[in-house]
Formats: C-alpha cells, sequence, structure tokens
C-alpha cells in the first residue's frame, strides 16, 4: 500500500486549525484549572472539615470518573438546565474543572513535603518571612510542582483528544472529517500522531530546560 | 427533571457492560504487562538500535492519545498487515500496546531500585544469570511494583471508556445505547458513572493502602 502525501498537503489548513484549537484550549483551560486547584487545596487543607470534606468529595468524583463520562454528562446536562455553550466553552469548563482535580492533590503534596521547621529554622536565622517564602519556599515547591504540573499538561493535551466526541473541532475531530471525505485512515491518523507527539515532546522540553534555569544547583548534582 | 425509572430497568446490561469494561481491561494488562517485558529487555539489550526502538515506542505511546492509538490499531493496523480486526480484538490490543510502554517504565523504576551489591553477591555465590534473576531479582521486583501496577490497572480501566468510539460494547457503549432506547442521556451517564467510580475508587483506595503499606515495611 502506498503512502499518500498529497491528502495531507490538501487538508493541511484544517489540521493546523484542529491543532490550533487543541492548543489554544489546552493553554486556556491550564491555568484556569491550576489556579482553581490552588484555591481548592488550600481550602483542603485550612478550610475547616465541612468545606475540605466537599472538596476532596469533588477531586476524587473528577479522579475516578473516565473523562469521556464527564464530558458527555455536562455536554447533555446543560440543555436541561437550559444552557446553551458552544462545544468550544463546554470544553474549557471540561477541561478545566478535571484540571483542577489533579492541580489541587499536586499543590497539596507540595505544600505537604515542606516542614514548618524549615520557616522557623529561617526566622532562627534572622530572615524576614518574605526573604523565607522567595528564598526557601518557593524553590522546593517549584521543585515538586513543575515535573507534575508537566506530566499534567501532557495529560491534558492528551484528553482533549477525546473531546472529539462530543464534535469539538480539535484536531482529532477534524482529522476524523478529512477521513470522512478522503478516506484515507493511514496518512491522516499518522500526521495526527506526529502532531500530538511533538506537541507533547516540546511540553516536556520546554519543562525541562526550565527546571534547570530554576534549580540550577540540583541539575548539577543529577549531572543533567 | 430526572427520571430514572426507566434507565434503572437496564441495570443487567449496565452491568454486563461493567464487566467487559473489567475483562477488557484485565486482558490488556495481561498482555500489556509482558509486552512490558519485552520492552524492558529493549532498553537493556546490548545493541543501540534495539535500545532506540523501544525509547522510541514508548515515547510514541506515551505522546500520543490513546483515541488515535485505538483509531490506529482499528482503522490503519489491518491496512498494513491486510487482515481485519472485530473491534473487541483491536481495543484489547490498543490497551495492550498503551499499557506496555507505561508498565516498563514501571519495571524500569523498580529495577533501579534493586542494589547492584545483589547482582555482585548473587554471581559471588556461584548462581546462575537465570538463577539470580528468578530466585533473587524478580521477588523483590514483584513486591516494589505492586503499586504502581495496581494504579496502572486503575488507569486503564478508565482509559478502556474510549474503547466506546469503535463500538466496543464495555460500559460507556452500553450508556450510549440506553440512551439511545430511553432518550435519557443524562441519567444514563450518570448510572455509567456511579458504576465506574465504585470500582476506580475502590482500585485508588486500593493503591493508597499497598503504598502505606509499602513504606511502612521499608522504614
Amino acid at each position: 500500500m502506498s503512502f499518500d502525501f498529497a491528502v495531507i498537503t490538501d487538508n493541511w489548513q484544517i489540521l493546523a486549525r484542529g491543532f490550533g484549537n487543541t492548543v489554544l484550549m489546552c493553554a486556556v483551560s491550564l491555568p484556569l484549572g491550576f489556579a482553581l486547584g490552588v484555591v481548592l487545596a488550600l481550602v483542603r487543607l485550612r478550610g475547616g472539615r465541612v468545606p475540605a470534606a466537599i472538596v476532596s468529595a469533588y477531586v476524587e468524583l473528577f479522579r475516578n470518573i473516565p473523562f469521556l463520562i464527564q464530558i458527555f454528562l455536562l455536554f447533555y446536562a446543560l440543555p436541561m438546565f437550559g444552557i446553551r455553550l458552544s462545544p468550544v466553552v463546554v470544553s474549557i469548563g471540561a477541561l478545566s474543572a478535571y484540571a483542577s482535580a489533579y492541580s489541587a492533590e499536586i499543590i497539596r503534596g507540595a505544600i505537604q513535603s515542606i516542614s514548618y521547621g524549615q520557616v522557623e529554622a529561617g526566622y532562627a536565622l534572622g530572615l524576614r518571612y518574605l526573604t523565607i517564602f522567595r528564598k526557601i519556599l518557593v524553590p522546593q515547591v517549584l521543585g515538586y510542582i513543575l515535573p507534575a504540573a508537566t506530566n499534567l499538561t501532557i495529560t491534558l493535551i492528551k484528553e482533549s483528544a477525546i473531546l472529539s466526541a462530543i464534535t469539538v473541532p480539535e484536531l482529532t475531530y477534524m482529522a476524523q472529517n478529512i477521513i470522512g471525505r478522503t478516506f484515507s485512515p493511514v496518512e491522516i491518523f499518522t500526521a495526527i500522531a506526529l502532531l500530538y507527539w511533538g506537541l507533547t515532546a516540546l511540553v516536556a522540553a520546554i519543562s525541562r530546560s526550565l527546571e534547570h534555569r530554576l534549580q540550577p544547583h540540583l541539575a548539577a548534582r543529577r549531572g543533567a | 427533571m430526572f427520571h430514572f425509572s426507566k434507565t434503572l430497568t437496564f441495570l443487567p446490561q449496565f452491568l454486563t457492560g461493567a464487566a467487559i469494561t473489567l475483562g477488557v481491561s484485565a486482558l490488556g494488562f495481561l498482555v500489556g504487562t509482558l509486552i512490558g517485558f519485552g520492552l524492558l529487555a529493549c532498553g537493556r539489550s546490548r545493541w543501540r538500535v534495539v535500545r532506540w526502538i523501544g525509547a522510541l515506542y514508548t515515547s510514541f505511546i506515551r505522546g500520543t492519545p490513546l483515541i488515535v492509538q485505538i483509531f490506529v490499531v482499528y482503522y490503519v493496523l489491518p491496512g498494513l498487515v491486510g487482515i481485519d480486526l472485530p473491534p473487541l480484538l483491536a481495543g484489547v490490543l490498543a490497551l495492550s500496546f498503551n499499557s506496555a510502554a507505561f508498565v516498563a517504565e514501571i519495571l524500569r523504576a523498580g529495577l533501579t531500585r534493586i542494589p547492584s551489591g545483589q547482582y555482585e553477591a548473587a554471581k559471588a555465590l556461584g548462581l546462575k544469570p537465570v538463577v539470580t534473576w528468578f530466585k533473587i531479582i524478580m521477588p523483590q521486583l514483584m513486591r516494589s511494583i505492586i503499586p504502581p501496577m495496581v494504579n496502572e490497572f486503575t488507569m486503564l480501566v478508565k482509559a478502556s471508556s474510549i474503547l466506546s468510539v469503535i463500538a466496543v460494547a464495555e460500559l460507556t457503549h452500553t450508556a450510549q445505547n440506553i440512551m439511545n432506547v430511553t432518550y435519557r442521556p443524562v441519567e444514563a451517564f450518570c448510572v455509567a458513572a456511579v458504576l465506574y467510580f465504585i470500582v476506580l475508587f475502590s482500585c485508588s483506595l486500593l493503591t493508597r493502602h499497598l503504598e502505606r503499606k509499602a513504606g511502612g515495611a521499608r522504614a
């Protein structure tokens, strides 16, 4: 069988639009989800028993129900309440909620990983709180959060492909559209697999260089 | 607003779907573990090309969405190999190929935790490599990989819902079919969500319990 590059070059604009939507939706939902995750983590750690229990129920629900079921529920339930939103907006909401549940756990872990003794030690050395926060707490929290946040970003990019099931015009949906017209699954699926692969590899590379810049002392010790 | 009565009459079908979900996940996990050991062997191979192929495979699987992998196995593979795959077989294969990459990483990480003194001691005692591997390394490896392996199985159960796109009759697809009969999508997906939650949450609790136990044993 032959590999027909013309199918890809003829439809590159459609693929580019899908790729752009995938990147856009992830780029918007990631900071949204992360910000919500910070709030959720703080409520869970400091918010009293009842709010903490509600947050932990929220987190467990989103982590233990497949994303496909979550978006089907959102897609069909919102119109029942008279809410009609564009698929892209629904997707950003779903991705943000999903990201918030996972980042809440990441941030909680990061905060809990630092013992309060470090703050006390900082005070004992005569440092001001701002200095302690900037020079002692932030570098450690970032060192914990960055690898986990990278994994979450890559997971989010991959999960966003499932949004094709509710006809969101992202990369996988666009690919299915092209295949519906041209009957060339081999070329198109290869093309989008490479696009996703390139995107996740790029995210991983950016994260690695950030890690080196944030913690040069750790990078040197790891010999990386 | 919600009317569950009609949807709940299909509870036996939902439970069958849940059983198929667990079945395909278990099969995919089993075959994936076998391929994962193969990938581990690739990573430790003497030849650079083999190591390179193993690394490329792992990177590809971890860098692309499962839904695309499922489409590749279902639509592309038959064209390349020349055999038609029924959805169920294609689905199990896709899950196997997917979990293999993650299992290989778990095994690799588990092996790095075994100190090289163990190999040296076995050699000093005159044990053959096969005996060293099966009697010394494997038992220790097995103990340390159980929690991440249970976690990987949990991820696989969760991911198996995507098999509905190629019409494998698992839980999500069952919910879609029932929605088409009852015209009650939210209720159908709620029932599916509850069933998924029961399975997945018990798996995560098990993982947490095993992790705590393993952590306690080592401390």
